[in-house]
Order: C-alpha cells, then sequence, then structure tokens
C-alpha cells in the first residue's frame, strides 16, 4: 500500500469492498482501511488541532469509526467522506472541551496577523511555516483549505463533510486561498513563491 | 422543357426528404436541470480561472506538496493499527463466546420448558456463563503474527476452511499450518520468535496473546502434530513471557532466549519426539505417564528423545552426538537464516528510534524545538498532562540518544541520557507524590513508564557490551530501579536479582559470540551483585527477609541453568573452535617448513601463547569462575536459610529450597540439599558446602556463621 496516495489515486470499489468485510467482522479489511486513511486523517487533524493532540485523536477517529462502522450506508455519501465528517466531529468535540463555553476558538480571527507586519524577514515555506499560518486562518478557511489540497477531496464528498453547496465551497476556497496567501506574505514569503 | 421541369422536381423532392429528415432530429431546448448544471459549471470555470489569474496555483501546489510529507511516525502508526486490530478481534470473539454460551443454553429441554417463566434467571446466568467463559483481562493479539516466508506449498486451515499460504498472511490463534513435499513456511510471532516448519509438517497454533497492559507479557503456545519445526526466540524479557511447543507428550518452553529444533514422527504405533537445544536452554518437561512427569532443562548441544503411545512415555536424555547430514545441514541453514533476520529486527528497531526523533540533537534546529517543548510545558497547567507530556520527551531523548550514539557522538548521547534518567527520577517522584490523593493518575502514568522502559528494554535485548548502544541498554536498566521506592526494600532486592540474572544471560550471549573474556567478567559481576544482596538481607527485619529470601530461591533456579549453560560448548561452537585449530596448525607447520629445520632455538619464547591454548585457558578461567560464583551463591543461600529459620521458620521458604533442589539439567540434578536443625549441606558439581547457623539457645556472646567448602577426595 503505498502510504502517499491521495484520495483521488484510491481505488473507490476496493475501499468499498473492504467496508463491507469490516461490517461483516473482518479485523483484516478493517486494518487495511486504516492503513489507507491513517496519514490522510493524521493530517487533517494536524493542520486542524496541532500536533501535540494529533496523535491521540486521530486515534479516536479511528476507534468512533469502527464503533460506527455498521451505521455507514454506500448510498449516503462516499467512505472517504464519511469518516472525515467523524474527523470534523472529533475535532469540534475536542475545541468544545477545551474553551467549555461552546465556543470554537478556531472560528475566533487571530488579531496578531496586523502586527507581523514589521517582522518581514524572508522566511522558507515549510511544513512549521504552513501550520502557523494554517492557524491563522478562520475555521471554515482552514477546513477548506484542509479537506481540498491537503486531503484532496472533491467537491462533492466536502459538501457532505462541511454541510454547504459546491458553490459556496468554491467561493469559500478562493476567498481562503486569498486569506492565506496574504498570512505568508506577512510572514516574510515573497509573492512570487505563493 | 418538359425534360428540365422533371429534373427541378426530382431535385425538389430531394429536398422535401431532406426537409422531413431534419424535422425528425429538431434540436430540443435546455431543461431547467441543464441549465442549473450549465450555471455552476460556468461559475466554477470562472472562479478557477481566477485562481489561476492571481497565481493560487503555485501556493496550491506547494500546500500539496508540503502536506504530503506530513505524516504520522512509524512508531504512532503501528502502535494504533495494534490496538484497534486487537479491538476488533476482541469483540469478534466475545460475540462468538457469546453466541455459543447462548446455543448451548437454549437447546437443553429445561431451559426450553421453563424459557417463558424464567427470562429473568436465564439473563443472569448467561451473564455468569459469558463471563465465567471468556478472560476478558487478556486480550488476544494475533494479528502481529503472519506467515514470513513460504516455499513450495503451504495450506493454512481456518475454522475448517483451507487457505492458501502466502508471505504476509495474519496467523490467528487455532490456525493449522501444514507444509507440502519439499516446501517450507516461516512464521514471525508477536514477540518477534521465528519459528520454521520443514516439508510435510502440521503445526496448530494454540494461542497468541499479550498482555495490553504490559506489551513484553506475550505468550505463545503451539502443538506440533508432525514433522520438523526450527524455532528461535530471540529477546523475552518478561518473567511471565513464554514460548512454548508441545510435541507427542513433551512441552518445551523457551523463557528469555533460545535456538531449538522439535521432530515428531508419528509413522509408526510409537510416536517419537525430540527436542534439540542448539543454543542457550529449553525446559523440558515430559508425562510419562497419566500421573507422572519429568520435567528438567536441556542446554545447547544436548537433546531430549521421547518415544510414547497411549499408555505413557519414555524419555532419554543425552548429547547430540553426530547428527545425519540432513539434520546438520538443516541446523546450519536456520542458523544463517536467523542471523539474517536478527539484523533484520535490530535494523527495524533502528527506524523505529529514527522515526520517533522529530529534529536529531546535532541539529542547529534543535535547541527551537527545545525551547518550544519548555513554552509547551510551561503553558500546561494540568500535572497530569504535564507528566505525560514529560514522559514523552523522556521517551524521545531515549531515541535522541540512539540517534547520537548511531552517528558516533557519544558525548552527546551520555548528555541526553542523564536527561533522560532525571527526566524518569521526576515522574517516579511524582507517583510517589500523588499516588494517595490521585491514585488513578499516578497509575496511568506509572503504567506509562512501565510500557516504555519494558519496551526499550526488549529492544535493548540483541545489544551485547561491544556495541556503542549498550550505554543506551544500561542506562534504561539503571531506572527501572528508580520504579522502586527507596523504603521498599524488597522490591528493590527483586529488582537487583533481575538485573543480576540479565548479567548472566548476557554472559551466555558473549560466550556465543566467542568473548569469554567479556563472559567471566559478566558472571563475575553477577557474582559480586548476588553476594550483597544476601548480605543486605540479614540486617533486614524477619517479615521482609523472608520475602528477600524467597525471592533469591526463585531467581536461583534460572540462574543455575544459565550458569550450566554457560560451561556447556554448542557443538557449533565447538565445531567452529577445532577449525579455527586446524587452520593455526597448518599455519605453524607451515612457518616451520619456512624455516627449514626443527631448531626451536630460532622461535621467539616470549611470543604470545597459540591462539588454541590462549582460547582454551580464557575457558577454563571461565569454568573456574562460573564454579565459584555457583558454589559462593549456594553458600550465601544457604546461609540466608537458616537465618530465617532460625527467627521465624517459614514453609514457603522450605517449598522454594525443595524447587532449587528439583533443578534438573539434562536429566541430571544440579544441586542436592540437605537442611537439619540450624546447618545445611549443599553438594554440587562434586563440591560439597556445610553451612552452619548457632542455635538461638547458644547465644551468649555474638558468633559468625561457619562455613566449610570442601571437595571430596
Amino acid at each position: 500500500m503505498n502510504p502517499r496516495k491521495t484520495i483521488q489515486q484510491i481505488n473507490v470499489d476496493e475501499v468499498n469492498r473492504l467496508v463491507v468485510a469490516s461490517q461483516g467482522g473482518d479485523a483484516d479489511a478493517f486494518g487495511k482501511l486504516y492503513d489507507i486513511f491513517v496519514d490522510q486523517i493524521y493530517r487533517y487533524i494536524y493542520y486542524r488541532v496541532g500536533a501535540e493532540e494529533a496523535e491521540d485523536l486521530t486515534e479516536l477517529v479511528f476507534l468512533k469509526t469502527w464503533e460506527n462502522m455498521k451505521k455507514y450506508y454506500a448510498n449516503g455519501g462516499t467512505f472517504s467522506s464519511w469518516i472525515f465528517r467523524i474527523a470534523h466531529n472529533v475535532v469540534v468535540d475536542y475545541y468544545r472541551s477545551q474553551n467549555g463555553d461552546g465556543k470554537l476558538s478556531e472560528n475566533i480571527k487571530d488579531h496578531r496577523i496586523e502586527s507581523y507586519t514589521q517582522h518581514r524577514a524572508h522566511r522558507h515555506f515549510d511544513q512549521t511555516l504552513l501550520q502557523e499560518a494554517m492557524k491563522e486562518l478562520k475555521g471554515h478557511y482552514r477546513q477548506i483549505i484542509i479537506l481540498k489540497y491537503v486531503n484532496e477531496l472533491s467537491y462533492e464528498e466536502i459538501e457532505t463533510i462541511m454541510n454547504r453547496s459546491q458553490a459556496a465551497l468554491r467561493i469559500l476556497q478562493f476567498r481562503a486561498l486569498k486569506s492565506l496567501r496574504r498570512i505568508l506574505e506577512n510572514k516574510g514569503i515573497s509573492s512570487k513563491d505563493v | 422543357m418538359k425534360f428540365i421541369s422533371k429534373i427541378i422536381d426530382k431535385k425538389l423532392r430531394s429536398f422535401e426528404s431532406l426537409g422531413e429528415e431534419l424535422q425528425k432530429h429538431s434540436i430540443k431546448s435546455i431543461s431547467d436541470e441543464g441549465r442549473g448544471r450549465l450555471r455552476k459549471s460556468v461559475i466554477a470555470n470562472i472562479v478557477n480561472k481566477n485562481q489561476e489569474a492571481l497565481g493560487f496555483d503555485t501556493l496550491v501546489e506547494k500546500i500539496k506538496t508540503i502536506a504530503l510529507e506530513l505524516r504520522p511516525t512509524s512508531y504512532f502508526r503501528v502502535l494504533l493499527r495494534e490496538k484497534l486490530i486487537t479491538l476488533v478481534e476482541f469483540q469478534a470473539e466475545r460475540k462468538r463466546q457469546r453466541r455459543i454460551s447462548v446455543l448451548r443454553w437454549i437447546t437443553k429441554p429445561v431451559v426450553i420448558r421453563k424459557f417463558a417463566a424464567t427470562i429473568t434467571v436465564f439473563a443472569f446466568v448467561f451473564t455468569v456463563l459469558f463471563s465465567f467463559g471468556f478472560d476478558i483481562d487478556e486480550v488476544k493479539a494475533s494479528l502481529f503474527t503472519r506467515l514470513d516466508k513460504v516455499d513450495g506449498k503451504v495450506t493454512v486451515v481456518r475454522n475448517d476452511k483451507e487457505i492458501k499460504g502466502r508471505e504476509g498472511l495474519h496467523i490467528k490463534a487455532n490456525d493449522i499450518i501444514r507444509t507440502g513435499e519439499n516446501s517450507k513456511a516461516g512464521i514471525r510471532f508477536l514477540d518477534q520468535s521465528v519459528s520454521r516448519l520443514d516439508e510435510k509438517g502440521e503445526l496448530k497454533v494454540v494461542r497468541l496473546s499479550v498482555n495490553p497492559r504490559k506489551k513484553t507479557h506475550t505468550v505463545v503456545e503451539l502443538v506440533l502434530n508432525e514433522g520438523q519445526l526450527w524455532n528461535r526466540v530471540i529477546n523475552l524479557v518478561d518473567d511471565e513471557a513464554r514460548f512454548q511447543v508441545k510435541a507427542g507428550k513433551t512441552v518445551t518452553t523457551a523463557k528469555k532466549k533460545a535456538a531449538f529444533n522439535i521432530s515428531v514422527d508419528a509413522s509408526g504405533p510409537v510416536k517419537v519426539a525430540k527436542v534439540s537445544a542448539v543454543k542457550n536452554k529449553v525446559d523440558v518437561v515430559v508425562a510419562t505417564s497419566s500421573r507422572k512427569v519429568v520435567e528438567t532443562t536441556i542446554v545447547k548441544g544436548f537433546a531430549a528423545e521421547v518415544h510414547s503411545n497411549e499408555i505413557g512415555a519414555v524419555a532419554t536424555i543425552a548429547v547430540e552426538g553426530v547428527q545425519s547430514s540432513k539434520e546438520e545441514e538443516w541446523v546450519s541453514k536456520n542458523l544463517a537464516e536467523d542471523e539474517e533476520y536478527i539484523q533484520e529486527v535490530k535494523d527495524e528497531a533502528q527506524e523505529q528510534i529514527k522515526d520517533q526523533v522529530q529534529v536529531s540533537p546535532d541539529s542547529p534546529l534543535y535547541p527551537v524545538k527545545e525551547l518550544s517543548e519548555a513554552t509547551k510545558l510551561a503553558l500546561t497547567f494540568d500535572g497530569f498532562k504535564k507528566q505525560k507530556k514529560l514522559i514523552s520527551l523522556a521517551r524521545e531523548k531515549l531515541s535522541e540518544a540512539g540517534l547520537m550514539i548511531e552517528k558516533g557522538n557519544t558525548k552527546k548521547a551520555g548528555a541526553l541520557l542523564m536527561e533522560f534518567r532525571a527526566q524518569i527520577e521526576n515522574a517516579y517522584m511524582w507517583i510517589k507524590e500523588h499516588e494517595e490523593a490521585d491514585s488513578e493518575e499516578a497509575a496511568v502514568i506509572e503504567a506509562q513508564l512501565e510500557d516504555i522502559l519494558s519496551s526499550y528494554k526488549k529492544q535493548m535485548v540483541l545489544i551485547l557490551p561491544d556495541d556503542p548502544a549498550y550505554q543506551v541498554k544500561e542506562a534504561v536498566s539503571e531506572t527501572e530501579i528508580l520504579a522502586v521506592q527507596d523504603d521498599d526494600s524488597i522490591g528493590q532486592a527483586k529488582k537487583q536479582l533481575s538485573q543480576a540474572s540479565e548479567k548472566l544471560l548476557e554472559a551466555e550471549d558473549l560466550v556465543e559470540v566467542g568473548d569469554t573474556e567479556g563472559a567471566t567478567k559478566k558472571v563475575e559481576k553477577y557474582g559480586e551483585e548476588i553476594s550483597g544482596i544476601a548480605e543486605g538481607a540479614k540486617s533486614l527485619p524477619t517479615q521482609e527477609k523472608e520475602e528477600v529470601v524467597s525471592a533469591i530461591l526463585d531467581t536461583k533456579v534460572n540462574d543455575l541453568k544459565t550458569l550450566e549453560s554457560i560451561v556447556t560448548k554448542s557443538p557449533s561452537i565447538a565445531k567452529e573452535d577445532d577449525k579455527k585449530d586446524a587452520q593455526e596448525e597448518q599455519e605453524f607447520s607451515s612457518s616451520l617448513d619456512v624455516l627449514g629445520s626443527t631448531d626451536f632455538s630460532s622461535i621467539d619464547p616470549l611470543a604470545a601463547p597459540s591462539k588454541k591454548i590462549a582460547r582454551e585457558l580464557a575457558e577454563e578461567v571461565l569454568k573456574e569462575a562460573v564454579s565459584g560464583v555457583k558454589m559462593d551463591g549456594l553458600t550465601k543461600m544457604g546461609e540466608a536459610v537458616l537465618d530465617v529459620q532460625q527467627e521465624q521458620p517459614s514453609v514457603g521458604v522450605l517449598q522454594k529450597l525443595n524447587t532449587v533442589e528439583d533443578v534438573e539439567v539434562n536429566g541430571k540434578k544440579v544441586v542436592d540439599v540437605n537442611l537439619y536443625a540450624n546447618q545445611m549441606t549443599i553438594q554440587s558439581g562434586g563440591k560439597f558446602i556445610f553451612v552452619k547457623q548457632p542455635l538461638k539457645e547458644d547465644l551468649g556472646a555474638p558468633k559468625l556463621p561457619q562455613t566449610q567448602q570442601q571437595t571430596p577426595q
């Protein structure tokens, strides 16, 4: 199993076959599903909540996936959109447990953006910088970028996860990219590099 | 004119038919649905073009490239997979057990008759049956066992269904593995042991389990019904872990490390099972009749042959002797494959260590990483979460030390190991402070620490003193003592005994690689440590003394076996030595030929002795060291037992002393013990010890215990 396969490259028929087998209690099949999705789910969690909780929450996603396996039906959407929906809910629950007041901190705009304009040393666009920049994005901007470009899901799948129409997603995606680019420029990345 | 009009009419008629055709295929107007789809598509294209126009394609590409590099560590990925598969298997087994329990119950006529009236009673009994029939504390992790190698025709029978054997196929408990003619199957078990089934063999996997609370506590149980099975156990570290193979009326168990071969020939009226120890030692139990059992340990170079039928069994234990060329080839081939496998395991452990290292300590980014970790810790106000983070960081330090050693930076490695130790020490202090008020959280932290230390210990078992990574092994070993509190003398003594025994196991390994001098040093170190523990026990209060002496006796059983194994030369080593001697002799003869005469005045008398002589000398020194340590250890044991019995006679201690006396190696008793009121005689290896303790009534002036060691004439 090539761990660097994107979601697009994954054979949908193969996934469906493994899902059916897993629902029948086949541990091998569930193990293979895990192998297919673990990297993607981990990336999703990593960019939404950070490195510290990424492993714990990834584990929680798969535990919940197994617990609810029998509730998944193919006519309710693809398996990948279903598992990402679980991941999304896990992240939401996590933020709620952190804040306690029901508000999601990831939706609070970070006002530090303006203060960075004075510190524009040239920086290399790498993993650390991407994570820093993503943290400064609004919640739904971050989510669309992760689902579309990190996890490479289709619009149909993202529609199910984020509960927005495809047209709305496209507009959101455009605004998210614009916002991300501005943040990266403020952090010292040349406009040529983004 | 008429002719021209005819032509025009003909043309017009052709246009009419064309017109009729055109009317059939009229263009339909676009539906509302289609219009909507088209609108969306147009908008999407506009948005996409906007992205391209503003250069987002570069940004998008960069995001994808960077994100694709992000992956969870191999360690986490493998661990989580194991957890999930274990959970799935556990739940599947529970369902299966529940179905069986229900089926048994509802087919009883009495239940059918009383079913309507006693439904609540049925539910209660069902619950009792379920919990009785299945051990929920032990989780089966069978999916971590797999077919590693398949040559020829290999079949796996699972739930009466035949599956074609292939490399990577997961093996579960109750699977039966069969090999055809000229075929072979290699199995890699969850505890990193490996077995190879020869042609026309049948092997049943009875049990594969790992304790979820302590992952080094593994149990593998197999039954060899037919054929020949090679087994290599490389690194069991837990005292409860075992690798066991049943064949006929024989049960062979390896507890730490061993290489052994088992063959079963069931073709005749009498079944013949043979167990040959090739490296280290194995415990063999033979049921000679329905009520009698023979237990012994066979060390490398020895074999036990058991002939059995329905009535009983007869066991013969002897030196392996001359093997057939086929047997010899089987053993050498497997030993060679084992070397490759062990290297593979070491490489995997090394890769795991590298994966655990986020930033290398010699990287310029390392101070940034440390600063980031320190900040995160400072911002973590919950004590429990902070401890969990600290332990995670401690584990990282250990892995970083391993990486630095690999890179040859021993100074940095040493500093990292000191930090590791300090963090573990802090963690144990926290546990001590919180074990009353926050007992659950303290237990979680303790379990986490134990898990890390035992996992590293398992990885490090293959490391010998000449390996630079040995200091990591020592660091892990030292921190185990930290787990025991200062006022817990019994716990401390048990840990020290365990570490002393490990020195003997290392001595065993060193002998195997030909480092006899290194083995001697380890044996002597073992002797010093055992002496120290026994002396320390004398000053303890009665109850604690009894427990420590019991622990000494428990350890003595295995240590005696290991000491015997150390001084026994395996046939493969003996063969290697013979080859070296022959080569040396040839070189010496050639040098004499060169000299042209037997004029020995030209030979330097101060030159180093021949390699053969040096080796034999070293072996003699080792034998003396083993003998000395054994006798000293038995003497100290005798003194400690008498000490306890004088103060408060203990049945438990006496029973354990009997266990020591029952130790048999290669079918012969190792120790003979006779205990009288205040004196004990111990005989072993042709030597005799007399230990006496003054009776309590005799005590006027203090007297030292009298100890005499005699060698019979």
